[in-house]
């Protein structure tokens, strides 16, 4: 299985079901993340983002572009990690063991495209707190139900953890269900966001790649990757 | 304590004990995991049957937008986890929306939801016997505007006793009129599914006072002009467009990928991949329009006059003429009687007003319901059905059998004479000779891009889809009759690469179709070739697709009871007419509440009741509804949270969330395909397993049909009587409620397996049955079905029984499908392709065909302002005083009161009635804009929505602003991101509040300075009021944008009440605010 992650940007509509639904799956501190149009999981604190890109001059344009970590082949957070926690899997997904990460965060500084960002001490407890989703749980737990409130829904040992880095898995957790397909791909109404298999010949989502439609979004930048768009 | 306190990492938290299972088109199956905590005391006795500790997937219908898309409900060691989408349905083939996603935090996580029922204590004083009923209402008009006085209630009897005696109270001083029920439709119907019920709950009790007023807030202006031309214009239609044979397509006042229900943005994002072209009208730079290829940013109001441009390139340029279409779909071949003097004037000639004879053709002719045209193989006029080919253009005479000859043209050459006058008079306005540059100067948008878009519009045969949200100017209507006129033009209705009908909601939107008042059998003006929008859903039901859902017990109007009178919109509208201001096709006028209950006109309503709805702050000049709705005597409001308008009721009630009801089964709005949807609640798979017996309710909640069934039970007991005199339980399911007034679920199950009853498909084993809820499940929730061409005769029990008599009926035999998307295409040729409108099923129009010229239109210009359509003078561009205004053609034209109102309007002194008048132009000079909002993004694009914390989170800072020009901000000093102060400038807006003695209100809002939006427009964000504090997500999240300590924070308190005269509808594009620069908050 040699997965890819494709993005056609022209299909987005900025729905931000992707980003709504990796933050449930991961239990993302998402009311600490940021809303600002343009950014980066290091710069709004949260694994994915869709970007509203706007220009204009010469004349209004806009573009929405869905952001992840690239899952680089020769990924510099990887080198750059001074106990090993970041690592590649088989697949070539990038992730994060927890018992190794000591959120020196160097590998925030060294990853080119902004992928990565820290949870720190306390955000959870924060997170509820400011969004005053403790009082949702609290009246959900007096009546008898318990909340899966910035919980993983799923086992999930990638799920967002304080003190550690936080990034895209692609949903690495799912693999083992036998159905892998990252939240984001899963909900997203228009499948600007596509996951396939290179070792597919059907697969729609790695045609684009082997016919070259999608590609490396900085190719320049050397690191290679599990993410391709398809730019027009 | 709390889990989140442990710094132990979470992971461990969590122990693997299962293998779970795998595809993904079915339910997902999770492992099983232990949790550290202890079952709590409610659910001790169902976890020691240990059933509600598992894990498990449940299909269900999202209830946060009227989309109906399906989704899984992923419960998780016993408690609903996540939601995903179920691809098993056309509304979510691909996926769904973030709201969707996010669906848990508008439901179960919200915070600020409701628990338990409310009542202000002067109404508690009240049912108790401590104060009598005036001092009571008096001290509640007091209350209202504030959440003072609010009494946590246990008993849900209580509420409904208060509202029961007050019903009765109506009832015994023959007031039952006085009873409204208002919602904006798309709560109670896509999100609660209640329409039945709320139906029969009035019907029944005899108030004839529903008010949808989102017809006349939304959609009422675009469905008149389509159902006027034969095309089903409900916004559920809105999936008809053919994406996968466009070449090009056009959106007009719409945002497809920016707003509302996401499968078509999916639809159109492939399309625009494979080469389709886009063209979007839009005086701001929307979602669709960074996807188009041509971008216009029409003036307000001026898209009318676009169309007509692109018609009359059609019209001048024959090849893209489809004349076998024109001659065998549309009206455009019926001869109109253009001679002035005769009874028939305006109106096409029916074959039975022929004299035959003098043709020495049949006079059995003259005994046919069809329209008259010129055959010019036979060189005489023909009945339409009889003639073997039809003269699109001339003039002719025909002899009629009064022995009048009268003068007639076709259809067609009346579009063309009409058309071309118009636009030559707007080139005349403009000094200029050409009308493409007329247009383009009277739309404000560049020639040579006006020019491109209609010639590719015309060039491709371009599909325009049928808009959504245009209550905006009076030209509305007029607007999707030439959308439609010009798709007919090159033959697009019906056929691929353009629009079709969704002929299966016919009869579930019949409701539609009674402003058209297509009730008289017989008559050629006032039926469908004969038959009443009744009979013709009877006769050609099956073949369109129509799904026979029918309540289990028959209602006053089944028994034969007579429509009920006193209809708060009919004499409202007939007021108006009197008084000089008819309303043509008059449909949910809440316009009326303000006359009613400020004015005592024509009559004052008293009780207000209201289900999953905001009307306070969701129709305009929010101040005078602040007056109206202190002024009513009881209001009650039933929602999940305690939103702006449960600050003027007496009475709020706490619903339960979509995803713990099980609902009434719905047909399938929003699917391009005939279907049903059933939404099951998240514990429903272990009640079938029987290990749990009843619903889950985890607060003190009911649903509003628990509601309507409690407060019927206490009519019976007080003795108030149905309307026909029978009791309310013969009407409603009332004994089928519990002791607490609850309707346990295995009644609800049977319930709704009764109402499935009419419906027959071919089942895996090729008997012919009814379906079940189980089928249902079975089929994830969602059932499409295809009609087999069978029908089968049945004896519908309940109502055999409930009527003393043996009901016997024919019904459809349908072959229900598992929607796959892989056999989209297959499915769009199988229902769609093969639909036939327009093959032996006459379109719904007088003439049974797609109308050029609007029959039912010329007919009321006729019969209600007693004037002769065929006067209408398409030259007379200003023309206030003309005898017809153009305003009311049967073909539209850009001229008089079709012009944009705060053009014409301007000129005519502000008084406080909903009539239009006293608007003003926008000088952006002076910092006066015009107000422009929109909807979405697809994070928000309803009120229900604005309190999720984790769509706040994702929807971005900069759509939060109000956007304007940056010359319009160097002119007033206004930099990017600078705070302005916003206040109305409309001299109507300020008459109306000063009659009501209201407040006149300001907003503080940040702006952008861009160039995406017109110079003389400030564009806004629809919604975010303030009103209700409770509403705290809310609240964080607009207060950085809008500043609720300085005055309001929402659009609407600065548009006029106003009522169009064509549709009855709003007129929202017409406020103009006096922007300037503000302080800091």
């Amino acid at each position: 299985m040699r997965p890819v992650f494709v993005v056609d940007p022209s299909k987005c509509i900025g729905c931000m079901a992707c980003v709504v639904a990796c933050a449930i799956e991961n239990a993302v501190p998402f009311t600490l993340s940021k809303s600002d149009p343009v950014g980066w999981p290091k710069t709004l604190w949260t694994r994915t983002w869709v970007m509203w890109i706007e220009k204009e001059d010469p004349a209004p344009s806009r573009t929405l572009m869905p952001y992840l970590c690239f899952h680089c082949q020769d990924a510099p957070c990887e080198r750059v990690c001074p106990t090993g926690a970041t690592f590649r899997t088989p697949e070539g997904v990038v992730l994060v063991d927890h018992s190794k990460c000591i959120g020196c965060g160097y590998c925030i500084v060294a990853c080119p495209y902004g992928a990565r960002y820290k949870v720190k001490e306390g955000a959870f407890e924060k997170a509820v707190r400011d969004a005053m989703l403790d009082d949702a749980s609290k009246k959900l737990r007096e009546a008898g139900l318990e909340d899966f409130i910035m919980k993983p829904p799923s086992e999930n040992k990638w799920a967002a953890e304080e003190r550690v880095v936080d990034k895209c898995t692609l949903c690495y957790h799912r693999k083992e269900t036998g159905a892998w397909i990252p939240a984001c791909v899963e909900v997203c109404p228009t499948k600007a966001r596509m996951f396939g298999d290179l070792d597919d010949p059907n697969d729609p989502a790695a045609e684009l790649v082997r016919t070259g439609k999608a590609r490396h979004l900085r190719p320049d930048l050397g690191t290679g990757g599990l993410v391709y768009y398809v730019m027009r | 304590m709390s889990l989140l306190s442990k710094r132990i990492p979470r992971r461990k938290f969590i122990i693997f004990t299962g293998v779970a299972a795998a595809s993904l088109s079915a339910p997902m199956l999770l492992r099983e995991f232990r949790k550290e905590s202890e079952p709590s005391k409610l659910l001790e006795r169902f976890v020691t049957e240990s059933g509600l500790r598992e894990s498990y997937s449940i299909p269900s219908i999202c209830g946060m937008c009227m989309a109906q898309c399906a989704i899984y409900i992923d419960v998780v060691n016993g408690v609903p986890a996540r939601i995903r989408p179920n691809n098993n349905a056309p509304t979510s083939s691909m996926g769904i929306c973030s709201r969707g996603v996010a669906g848990l935090y508008n439901t179960l996580y919200n915070p600020d939801r409701l628990l338990k029922p409310l009542v202000r204590k002067p109404l508690l004083d009240w049912l108790e016997g401590r104060i009598g009923w005036a001092e009571a209402v008096a001290r509640l008009k007091e209350l209202r505007g504030t959440d003072k006085e609010f009494v946590e209630v246990d008993d849900w009897w209580k509420i409904a006793d208060i509202i029961a005696r007050k019903l009765k109270e109506l009832a015994d001083n023959d007031e039952r009129h006085a009873l409204v029920f208002l919602y904006g439709a798309w709560g109670p119907i896509a999100s609660l599914r209640l329409p039945v019920p709320l139906a029969r709950f009035l019907d029944a009790y005899g108030s004839p006072n529903e008010i949808q007023f989102d017809m006349p807030a939304c959609v009422s202006n675009r469905i008149l002009g389509h159902t006027l031309t034969g095309v089903h214009g409900h916004q559920a239609a809105n999936p008809m467009v053919d994406w996968w044979n466009a070449k090009t397509i056009v959106q007009v006042r719409r945002n497809n990928p920016g707003a509302g229900v996401v499968v078509t943005a999916w639809r159109l994002g492939v399309a625009r991949s494979e080469g389709v072209k886009l063209i979007v009208l839009d005086p701001a730079f929307s979602e669709a329009a960074s996807m188009a290829d041509i971008w216009l940013p029409v003036k307000p109001g001026t898209d009318l006059a676009v169309i007509l441009a692109a018609i009359r390139y059609v019209l001048e340029n024959p090849i893209y003429l489809d004349s076998e279409y024109l001659k065998r779909f549309t009206n455009a071949p019926h001869l109109i009687v253009v001679s002035k003097e005769h009874k028939l004037s305006g109106l096409p000639i029916p074959a039975r007003e022929v004299d035959w004879a003098h043709y020495e053709l049949s006079p059995q002719y003259g005994e046919k319901l069809s329209f008259t045209v010129f055959d010019p193989s036979t060189g005489k006029p023909m009945p339409d059905d009889v003639a073997k080919d039809f003269s699109l253009w001339g003039s002719y005479k025909v002899m009629l059998k009064d022995k009048v000859e009268v003068e007639a043209k076709t259809a067609l050459e009346l579009l063309r004479e009409w058309v071309t006058a118009n636009l030559d008079a707007l080139a005349k306005k403009h000094g200029v000779a050409d009308y493409m540059e007329a247009v383009a100067k009277e739309a404000d948008v560049p020639v040579e891009d006006l020019r491109k878009a209609i010639r590719m519009m015309v060039e491709d045969r371009a599909v325009f889809e049928i808009g959504w949200h245009d209550p905006r100017f009076s030209n509305s209507p007029q607007l999707w009759r030439a959308i439609d006129i010009l798709m007919a033009l090159y033959g697009r209705i019906q056929k691929p690469g353009g629009l079709f009908m969704a002929s299966h909601l016919f009869a579930a939107q019949a409701g539609l179709y009674t402003r058209l008042k297509l009730t008289k059998a017989d008559d050629p003006f006032y039926s469908i070739r004969g038959d009443t929008i009744s009979s013709y859903n009877a006769k050609f039901g099956a073949r369109l697709g129509i799904i026979p859902l029918v309540p289990p017990l028959p209602g006053p109007a089944e028994r034969g009871a007579p429509p009920i009178p006193k209809s708060l919109t009919s004499e409202w509208a007939s007021m108006m007419s009197k008084e000089g201001y008819p309303v043509l096709f008059p449909t949910h006028q809440v316009q009326a509440l303000y006359d009613s209950v400020m004015f005592g006109k024509p009559y004052k309503v008293k009780v207000l009741m209201m289900f999953a709805t905001n009307p306070l702050v969701q129709n305009p000049n929010v101040e005078v509804w602040k007056a109206i709705f202190k002024n009513l005597e009881l209001v009650f409001i039933h929602d999940i949270v305690f939103n702006d308008t449960a600050l003027y009721a007496d009475i709020v009630t706490p619903d339960m969330t979509y995803v713990e009801r099980l609902d009434l089964p719905l047909p399938g709005i929003y699917s391009p395909f005939p279907v049903v949807s059933i939404r099951f609640p998240w514990y429903w798979k272990p009640y079938k397993e029987g290990k749990i017996e009843r619903e889950i309710r985890p607060f003190n909640t009911r649903t509003g049909f628990e509601i309507l069934l409690m407060v019927a039970k206490k009519l019976d007991e007080l003795g108030v009587r149905a309307r026909d005199g029978t009791k309310f339980a013969a009407n409603l399911p009332v004994g089928m409620l519990d002791e607490e007034g609850k309707f346990p679920l295995p009644r609800l199950e049977r319930f709704i397996n009764m109402v499935l009853r009419r419906i027959r498909i071919v089942d895996a084993k090729g008997e012919i049955r009814q379906p079940t809820l189980d089928d249902f499940y079975q089929y994830g929730g969602y059932m499409m079905l295809r009609f087999t061409g069978r029908t089968v005769e049945i004896v519908d029990e309940p109502w055999s029984k409930a009527l003393g008599r043996e009901v016997k009926l024919r019904v459809p035999v349908f072959e229900p499908i598992r929607y796959n998307v892989k056999d989209e295409k297959k499915y769009w040729t199988m229902f769609n392709h093969q639909n036939p409108l327009g093959f032996g099923t006459p379109f719904p129009t007088p003439t049974g065909r797609i109308e050029i010229y609007s029959v039912v239109l010329a007919r009321e210009v006729k019969d209600v302002l007693k004037k002769n359509p065929i006067a209408v003078n398409p030259s007379n561009i200003e023309g206030l005083d003309a005898e017809v205004d153009p305003l009311f053609s049967p073909i539209p034209l850009y001229a008089g009161r079709a012009l944009p109102d705060y053009v014409w309007a301007s000129k005519i002194p502000a008084t406080a009635s909903s009539a239009i008048d006293g608007l003003k132009m926008p000088d952006p000079s002076k910092g006066e804009l015009l107000l422009v909002y929109r909807h979405g993004p697809f994070t928000h694009t309803h009120m229900a929505t604005q309190n999720n914390v984790l769509l706040n989170k994702v929807t971005v800072d900069s759509l939060f602003t109000a956007w304007i020009h940056p010359e319009t901000a160097a002119q007033l000093g206004i930099k990017d991101g600078d705070w302005v102060i916003v206040e109305p400038a409309t001299p109507k807006v300020l008459k109306q509040i000063e009659a009501v003695n209201g407040v006149v209100p300001k907003m503080k809002t940040r702006v952008r300075v861009t160039k995406m939006v017109r110079k003389d427009v400030l564009y806004m964000l629809h919604g975010w009021p303030t009103e209700s504090k409770r509403l705290r997500g809310r609240l964080e999240r607009i207060k950085a944008f809008r500043d609720p300590s300085f005055g309001v924070t929402d659009d609407n308190y600065f548009i006029p009440l106003l009522t169009t005269q064509l549709g009855g509808a709003y007129a929202m594009g017409v406020a103009v605010v006096k922007v300037s620069k503000g302080g800091e908050p």
